[in-house]
């Protein structure tokens, strides 16, 4: 019995005895150590980086064309969805299907089963709120919001650009940048990006296990920083012109640039084929982008910028403007015209026209003779010791015009186009182993001259200015202040005199009221242009035009290409003149809706 | 004259005492599970979660109880054997039809999101046949025959369990020695058990020569006190106490620890010096020589002991990396951040995040925002122990051993040898189940999973726990009846 009462009470003991040790130890963990909750304020605490809205973009008139818009992903942890959920009414309120619905859970449970996997993508704020009311039923899906872009205009795609994920070089250089940020990429968008970002903000979040957010810390007294959305920007188009520019432009292919010659603001600009900036946000991006990379009329070639193209006899007006500042001509020297120019060897055909007395006339009729003639003297000018020297002379007055190099400063990929110069034709064909007759075809904006659309339609805001220019630009306020890029507000002065660009102006102006585009002519709007055909050794000559209006205190220089649309005439010069049109009056008048209809439903798609 | 005989009516003669502890630990478990599982989204908190269900599982277990209660005790007597052949043979049922989750089978459906786990039930049945068995008047432990049969009854259901995977359960049947022992088995037994299992963990835990070194410390203390009872002289024990002081000082200097486990010629030098020391204690030691003898075997044998567990686990010749894993994760050696030693982790912070009275009810952000896992089920006690704080926790504790120790001052107070066993089986294996719950939770035992008795979510657990515990109420009220 002693034995036993001694095993009872050892028994005892040992409960007490671990009942003790237990007390101890929760004593300590629980009041002595201070560190645990330390640990399970830094568990349920997460910093939070508040992304901010970008920046809207407003167009000249103050139409919102770019802003933000919420959508919603439908989001799931395997692990917390009860082993039956109505997935009729879940699909219902998704809009999914009940195969992409497995085929995506399981893909989730897969990646984690206690990890948030996207179900569904890209609900739109009604389909959400939809959702929202019976989220309560489907234990395990969270709705997580983001901004994507959107553009009501749904155009302007080569001007506005698109957002993307940082890459991860940009993340190495540039602390700012964290994974999974968004970044301009391209257009508007990337050259303000800085402007458009805004500020993140930060604040501290309770968390879950799973990181899920659960409410603010300490009501959010905390917080440190606020996040401020990202300024807006007033960009220089008008959007109205850019759509009837697009519209214009179906079917076709080419461009369109519409500057105000006074500030160098840049109200259309078209590249056509086109496509909505819309398609290129979000989860569709990547997809949206592989089909237009592949589409053979190459939609995302920013052909205004990028495409180099010869100028035809839109370039006959600076041939003109040079040759009478250099007195190689004089205004009222004509030049036989009989079906083209010979010299040795060489011939330079031209159209019936009536005979050429005058600068003017030269324009108006755009003889290719007259200016094979002009050209030479200009090359042959007594005033330089050699052709060369001429030569020289001749490609710095071009250049003064903005071709030869970049002419804009915010898009990307931007192509200098090419003047040539002696030095070419040496490296050619040897020094001194050619001569002014060599290099004829560039008289008439043929041959080795290649210009991009922006700057046809510069140099002719440059000759509305009668004699000089600001350099193109997209965007005219940041924040409601003046865009004050030093670049953008320096005038380039072109060393022709005033007088010498009324008399060239005049020559246009007789272009569209008896020349080559009286097609062109508006009632009541002096037009001023002039008709171009480029040389297209692949195909079909290109249609181009390029003009000012009116007249006195131009408000409109436009160039447009319409690649194998033939004579400038045809296609060029009746959608620029409806530009024209449209821009200054607001409408198009009833006698020339007819052309606006022909335009509209011309397709030149698949000529060669 | 019956009724003044058996002591009055079934609810005078109930120990009310055990089922107000019972029905307290149950309600709050309810509470707790309440807790983990409440979030403002459900709308249908009674029937969606292990909330609602634990209601329909404390409803039954309640009628469990009553039925126990009004069942002739002779029932439990009479088929002991049977039942636990009904138990083992759902063990074997669950093998062969079970439904395997997380790599163990050992769950029986029964439609409705209701499971079974025959496991918690054969506890109940192995209780019973043993107390059973080894409540006959021959019954001895020291007839090899009986103690075989003894353990046999325990091993068949152990093995089972093992086979199903769940090494938890099966642990659990390690509590019979402490049952065993109250009725005579060698308290060897309960000491090799113990200390073999407290040095394999010390000897991984810690560096095996600072345990060896601590052991050394405490046999020269022993020995120390020993020779001062003796009356030796005091220049003796001075130079001993200087010996001990440098053995011991490692213990206590920082770079030292560092450099012990690391150097070899330390711990040579200990050695050395160790021997030195016995030889000089036996030396002037006078009578007790061979008390001194063997404490120095002991520590000895325990030294080797602790360094033959670190040989065995780190050479390739024994164990397979994985398995080697798998005992260091179990003993939180290494960060597994997914699975054991992330929960530990979790559930410290939880606990001890709690203070002296805690979050607040439904306020524990680590228990809701589901930091801890498993916290309905093996981690229940942090969500208390956040919510309540170190005066919730400790209340429950408390209540815990005061359960414990009324149900072994009932198993005392029987007259037939059958309920004594009976109730010190049902003690055992409640206590075993506490102890290595709540010792997970607070990071002192290593994580096996078994619930905590009438607090973790889970049917079969609750029922078999009151029809463990009500059983034995209900043979303590009949203990003046039962004269066998």
């Amino acid at each position: 019995m002693i034995a036993n009462n001694l095993r009872k009470l050892v028994i005892r003991y040992i409960f007490i005895f671990v009942g003790i040790i237990y007390l101890l130890r929760l004593f300590y963990i629980q009041i002595v150590d201070h560190s645990y909750r330390q640990l399970a304020t830094n568990n349920v605490v997460a910093t939070k980086i508040i992304i901010p809205p970008r920046g809207y973009i407003y167009d000249r008139t103050g139409k919102l064309i770019v802003t933000n818009e919420s959508i919603y992903d439908i989001m799931v942890i395997p692990r917390q969805v009860p082993e039956e959920i109505d997935t009729v009414k879940f699909c219902r309120l998704t809009g999914i299907d009940k195969a992409t619905l497995i085929q995506n859970i399981d893909k989730a449970k897969k990646y984690s089963r206690s990890k948030l996997s996207v179900i569904v993508r890209q609900l739109s704020v009604k389909d959400y709120a939809r959702f929202q009311e019976y989220q309560y039923q489907f234990p395990g899906f969270y709705a997580q919001v983001r901004n994507v872009r959107t553009y009501p205009y749904q155009s302007a795609a080569h001007v506005l650009g698109d957002i993307g994920e940082v890459d991860k070089k940009r993340i190495e250089n540039n602390s700012y940048y964290k994974m999974g940020d968004y970044i301009g990429i391209t257009g508007i968008e990337k050259a303000y990006e800085e402007d458009l970002r805004g500020a993140k903000g930060k604040k501290y979040v309770i968390v879950d296990a799973h990181n899920l957010e659960k409410g603010s810390f300490k009501e959010g007294t905390l917080d440190t920083t606020v996040a401020r959305q990202g300024d807006s920007l007033t960009a220089t188009l008008n959007i109205m012109l850019q759509n009837y520019g697009e519209q214009l432009m179906q079917n076709k292919v080419g461009s369109i640039v519409a500057i105000e010659p006074e500030t160098g603001e840049i109200l259309a600009f078209v590249s056509s084929p086109s496509y909505d900036p819309n398609l290129m946000v979000g989860s569709s991006r990547g997809e949206s982008f592989r089909t237009l990379l592949n589409d053979s009329l190459r939609p995302l070639f920013n052909r205004p910028i990028m495409g180099a193209y010869p100028p035809g006899s839109t370039f006959k007006v600076f041939q003109s403007l040079i040759a009478l500042q250099e007195k190689a001509v004089s205004r009222y020297e004509g030049y036989p015209c009989s079906g083209g120019y010979y010299t040795r060897g060489l011939h330079v055909g031209c159209h019936e026209h009536a005979p050429v007395g005058n600068v003017e006339m030269a324009i108006a009729k755009s003889c290719n003779a007259y200016y094979c003639n002009t050209f030479r003297k200009i090359l042959e000018n007594r005033k330089y010791k050699s052709v060369e020297e001429g030569f020289e002379n001749w490609r710095a007055y071009t250049e003064s015009f903005g071709f030869g190099q970049k002419v804009t400063l915010e898009l990307e990929n931007e192509m200098p186009g090419f003047i040539p110069g002696p030095d070419y034709y040496n490296k050619l064909y040897g020094k001194g182993r050619w001569k002014a007759p060599t290099v004829l075809s560039l008289a008439i904006g043929q041959g080795e001259i290649l210009v991009t659309p922006v700057q046809l339609a510069n140099a002719y805001a440059a000759i509305a200015n009668r004699g000089n220019y600001y350099t193109p630009h997209f965007v005219k306020t940041i924040a409601g202040r003046k865009n004050d890029r030093d670049e953008f507000n320096i005038r380039h002065t072109i060393p022709i005199d005033s007088s010498i660009f009324e008399i060239v102006v005049e020559g246009m102006y007789q272009v569209v009221e008896n020349g080559t585009a009286r097609i062109a002519k508006i009632k009541g709007i002096d037009v001023c242009g002039k008709t171009g055909t480029a040389e297209n050794p692949h195909g079909k000559d290109h249609s181009v035009f390029a003009a000012f209006a009116p007249k006195k205190k131009p408000k409109i220089a436009i160039s447009v290409y319409v690649e194998n649309g033939g004579f400038g005439a045809t296609w060029a010069a009746p959608i620029a003149s409806l530009m024209i049109e449209k821009y200054l009056t607001d409408s198009i008048a009833d006698n020339r809706k007819w052309l606006e209809q022909r335009i509209l439903e011309g397709n030149l798609i698949g000529l060669k | 004259m019956i009724e003044k005989q058996t002591g009055g009516k079934l609810i005078e003669r109930i120990d009310w005492l055990t089922i107000i502890l019972y029905a307290v630990l149950v309600l709050t478990g309810w509470l707790t599970i309440f807790s983990t599982t409440y979030d403002e989204s459900y709308s249908n908190i009674l029937f969606d979660t292990h909330f609602g269900k634990q209601a329909i599982w404390i409803f039954l277990s309640v009628i469990a109880a009553v039925m126990v209660l009004i069942i002739d005790s002779k029932f439990f007597t009479t088929f002991a054997f049977p039942i636990y052949g009904l138990g083992i043979l759902l063990l074997l049922i669950v093998l062969i039809f079970g439904a395997t989750t997380s790599g163990s089978t050992s769950w029986l459906s029964l439609g409705g999101g209701f499971k079974l786990q025959p496991s918690e039930f054969a506890k109940l049945v192995t209780v019973l046949a043993v107390a059973k068995f080894a409540s006959n008047r021959q019954f001895s432990f020291s007839s090899m025959t009986q103690l075989s049969v003894v353990i046999l009854l325990v091993l068949i259901p152990f093995v089972l369990t093992i086979m199903q995977g769940d090494m938890g359960s099966a642990l659990v049947f390690s509590a019979f020695a402490l049952m065993l022992y109250r009725e005579g088995l060698s308290g060897f037994v309960l000491l090799i058990g113990g200390g073999g299992a407290l040095f394999f963990v010390l000897g991984l835990l810690f560096d095996q020569v600072m345990v060896v070194h601590v052991l050394v410390c405490f046999l020269f203390v022993g020995i120390w006190l020993i020779l001062q009872r003796e009356g030796v002289r005091n220049t003796y024990l001075w130079i001993g106490s200087i010996i001990v002081l440098i053995i011991a000082a490692p213990l206590f200097i920082k770079e030292i620890q560092v450099n012990l486990a690391e150097s070899g010629i330390i711990t040579f030098f200990l050695v050395a010096l160790s021997l030195a020391a016995v030889f000089f204690f036996l030396f002037v030691s006078g009578k007790n020589r061979k008390t001194i003898g063997i404490l120095t075997v002991t520590t000895v044998v325990i030294s080797f002991y602790i360094l033959g567990v670190n040989y065995l686990m780190y050479s390739d010749k024994f164990l397979k990396p994985h398995q080697r894993d798998r005992i260091e994760v179990a003993l939180g050696l290494k960060e597994d951040k997914k699975r054991a030693g992330y929960n530990v982790n979790q559930s410290l912070i939880a606990i001890g995040s709690g203070g002296v009275t805690g979050k607040g009810f439904l306020n524990g952000t680590q228990t809701r925002y589901n930091f801890v896992p498993e916290q309905s089920t093996d981690f229940i006690f942090c969500t208390l122990g956040e919510e309540f704080g170190f005066a919730g926790a400790s209340i429950v504790v408390v209540l815990f051993i005061l359960l414990f120790i009324r149900i072994v001052q009932l198993a005392e107070r029987q007259r037939s040898r059958f309920s004594r066993i009976y109730g010190y089986g049902v003690a055992s294996i409640m206590f075993f189940h506490f102890a290595i719950n709540i010792g997970m939770t607070i990071g002192i035992t290593p994580v096996i999973g078994i619930p905590l008795p009438f607090f973790s979510y889970g049917g079969s657990s609750l029922l078999a726990f009151t029809l463990l515990l009500f059983a034995f109420l209900k043979f303590d009220s009949e203990r003046l009846l039962i004269l066998q």
